[in-house]
Order: C-alpha cells, then structure tokens, then sequence
C-alpha cells in the first residue's frame, strides 16, 4: 500500500472503521512509513485534545422551564370503551363504513408520502450542498435518482404531459441542462437555469407536495402572484414550492420573494396560454 | 415502575447506569405522557446533548436550546420508531434543531460569536492559548455541520454507523467528511500556534 492510499484511510483506521484487511495493510504500511506514522501520532494528538474540552453543564433551572412548557400543552388520552345500543347498530355500522372507505383513502395516500419520505434526507443533502457548490449538489441528486439528462421535447415524450418549463423561464434565465429524475412516486423533471448574476435556479415538476424535502427548515406561506406558496430559507436563498394545476413547482435557489412571483407568474400565465 | 416519588438523582450516574432495557421502559412511559418519565429521561440524556449544543450555538443560546430540543423530543417521540438507539435519535434531533436555530440567525455573525466565547478579542498572535482554547477555537471555525460530525465522533465516541445515523447521511459521508474535518483541525490549530 502506498503513503497517498494510506493517508485516504488513516482517519477511518484510527477510529477503528476499516475492514479487517485494510486495516492490517494499513498497519503494516505505518509501521515503516515515518510519514504516515507522524500523521497518525497527529489524529491521537487531536483526540487528546478534545478530550481536554470543558464538560459544561446547564443550569438546574431548565426542566421546570420545560416542564411548565409540557404542563400547558394537552396531554395523550387514552381510548376508552363504548357500549352501542341495538337501534344504533346500523347508524354505526353505516358510520364505520364510510370511516374504513376514508382511512383506506387516506393510507393510500400516506402510502404515496411515505415513498418519498427516505428522500427527505438525500433532498436535504442537496439543499445544504447547494449554495456552496451548486454544481456538486446537482451531481449528488442526479446520481441518487438515477437522473438522466433530457430535452424537453424528448420529457415531452416521457412523462406525457407538458412540463411548465417547456415554454422556457423569463429573460435572464440560461437553461443548463434538464434531468428525468426516478423517485419513488412518480419520474421528476428538474431544469436547472442560470442567471446573469451567475447564480443557478432549479426547477423541480413532481406530482405529490413535498413538505419532507424542506425537513425542519424555516417555512412561510406567501400568496405569489394569487397563488398559494410556501417560501422555505436555504441559507442565503430560497426555496419555494406551489401547485400548478395538478403538479406542484418547486424552485430552488430564488434570491427573493419578488423572484419567486416572477416564476410562479410566468409559469402560471405559459400554463393558461 | 415510574412514580411521582423519584428523586433528583445524579445525572452522570444515571448516565451511566440507565440500561438499553430500562431506556425503552421510559421511552415508552414518556409516549404515554408521564411526566416523571420525562423528567428522568431529561435528566439521564441532558448532559451529553447540552456539550454538544454548547459547541454548536455557544454558552449564550445553549440552555434555550437544549430546552427546544427536549420539547421537540417530547412532542414527536412516537416518530421514534426503535430502529436505531434513543440515544442516536436523540442527537439528530439535537443536531437538526441546532442547525436549525444556527440557519435562523445570521450564520457569519454566529460563527463570530461562537468565537468570542472562547476569545477575547485580541488578534490570535496576541493571545497565549493553551491546548483546550486551541480546540475551541479552531472547532469554533470549523463549519456546523463538520463540527457536530467531529463531536459526535471525538466527545461522544459514537461510531461511524451512529454518525451516519443521526446526521442522516452514508457512512462513507461520515469517513469522508471526518477525515476533512480532522485536516481542517489540523490547519487551523497550526494557524493558531499549534504544533502537531
């Protein structure tokens, strides 16, 4: 094994990470490297350091804080049995089948969210990746879903239906490329576009709301341009989303909300014509 | 059985001695509401979530934190589906709310301010650190989410799966990034006068 393998690995060997062979090779190498050896002593002496860090400790008057909190929200209720009466029991039986009718409505549903739920952690990558290095961002989701690049035209073709960047975006926006995205409940184009100041916006079509790809961001409901849309803070930009007739639009990387009503007008006014 | 008649017991042994089965009793009995389950899951699970949000926010905002993180744990424990340790669970949603609370403030300011706790003010040149205001300054430049990674790995000896766990991302995430970040480290405390 060479220094610039070992020097890849010496972090997850230190931590006792590598696979038993790695681990051996790795060893073996740092017991004759005097390079690789020195950059090893160099993790313990980092280790040693955070092991030196204060333990501080909060102060006793943070659970009555919390407690009064808990006091002043409602708490769990347990079930409790009901007797029916006889005359009752077609009324209920009438109630109980309107209610499985709605549940399994509702589990459909919820069964539709779920599949999108694991991708709340890869979307949340890409939102924190995004305003550092966009391009990188964009790589990492494309690989996830198995993104290919696409024409409008051919998506056109694909997903049957006119997506709304197919009239393209407003001047000053530059197409760059355009991915056919598989995630779990339905193929997503995603159009990404530059700005004259450089900056990136994607536009994501997708069939289901996705309120999971914004994870615990900080969120408001705007109205832009008359139409319903949540405005979620990515760092220094922003991310919004709305309904579009029977798809909802979520843009990526606006500088601000009078940017978001632009595209949410623009789309909306392409859509009717 | 959990009753109002516990006492304050010390939080580090109870750290200590709280075992995985004893953990999911009061898990489960804080789901149900009771309020002395909460109070002991608080006080078993409150020490190393505060260390590791003191290292995220600074000592400023640290105890309004942690009181966030403990009621948002409180309200969506039943998301917690045992699949992973409470203890795992626990420190994504420490991590989640931190970041949360860092993205609401101004990032650049905070980082600023996390450095003047252990600061004070004067240029680095001018300062005489010892090795544990090294670590905080340099962890205190490191970016949050690279920080947590180190913490939950160097403080909290959580392991590579854990790590990828409670910052939900892949494991090889977790080894990329803290080799990164360990070269980071390494910089910055060379930059402040330390020698490796």
């Amino acid at each position: 094994m060479q220094c610039l393998e070992v020097v890849e690995l010496l972090s997850a060997y230190y931590d006792g990470e590598l696979p038993f062979d790695k681990s051996v090779a790795v060893r073996e190498h740092v017991a004759v490297c005097s390079d690789c050896s020195a950059e090893l002593e160099t993790l313990h002496r980092l280790s040693d350091l955070a092991m030196k860090l204060d333990q501080p400790s909060p102060s006793r008057n943070v659970w009555p804080r919390i407690a009064a909190q808990l006091n002043s929200s409602p708490s769990p209720i347990a079930p409790t049995a009901v007797t029916v009466q006889r005359p009752f029991r077609k009324t209920l039986l009438a109630v109980v089948a309107l209610l499985l009718v709605g549940l399994s409505w509702i589990a459909y549903t919820q069964l539709l969210v779920r599949n999108h739920q694991h991708l709340a952690v890869n979307f949340g990558h890409f939102l924190d990746t995004f305003e550092q290095s966009p391009n990188e961002a964009q790589q990492e989701l494309v690989k996830h879903y198995s993104g290919q690049p696409i024409e409008i035209p051919a998506a056109i073709r694909e997903l049957k239906y006119r997506p709304v960047v197919a009239d393209g975006l407003p001047d000053g926006y530059e197409p760059t490329q355009a991915y056919l995205l598989k995630m779990p409940c339905c193929r997503c184009l995603e159009a990404c576009y530059q700005r004259k100041d450089g900056g990136m916006v994607c536009v994501f079509e997708h069939e289901i709301d996705q309120p999971v790809w914004f994870g615990d961001r900080l969120a408001s409901s705007k109205v832009c341009s008359g139409k319903p849309t949540r405005v979620v803070e990515v760092d220094s930009c922003l991310a919004a989303t709305w309904q579009q007739q029977r798809h909802h639009i979520t843009v990526i990387g606006a500088k601000d909300v009078d940017e978001v009503t632009l595209l949410v007008a623009h789309f909306d006014r392409h859509r009717r014509l | 059985m959990l009753t109002a008649s516990n006492s304050l017991m010390d939080v580090e042994w109870l750290e200590e001695t709280v075992n995985p089965e004893s953990m999911d009793d009061l898990v489960s009995a804080c789901r149900r509401g009771c309020r002395e389950a909460q109070r002991r899951l608080y006080e078993c699970s409150h020490g190393r979530v505060y260390r590791l949000i003191v290292r995220m926010v600074g000592r400023d905002d640290a105890e309004d934190l942690l009181q966030q993180v403990f009621l948002q744990v409180f309200r969506t424990l039943n998301q917690f589906g045992g699949q992973s340790r409470f203890e795992t669970w626990l420190y994504r949603v420490s991590i989640n709310e931190s970041l949360q609370f860092l993205r609401k403030k101004n990032r650049r300011r905070r980082w600023v301010t996390l450095e003047s706790d252990v600061m004070d003010g004067r240029p680095d040149q001018e300062r005489d650190f010892d090795s544990k205001e090294l670590m905080e300054h340099a962890l205190a430049r490191l970016e949050p989410s690279l920080r947590s990674l180190f913490l939950l790995r160097e403080v909290e000896k959580q392991s590579y799966a854990e790590i990828a766990e409670a910052m939900q991302i892949p494991e090889g995430t977790v080894a990329s990034r803290l080799r990164r970040t360990r070269q980071l480290l390494k910089q910055y405390l060379v930059e402040l006068g330390w020698e490796p």
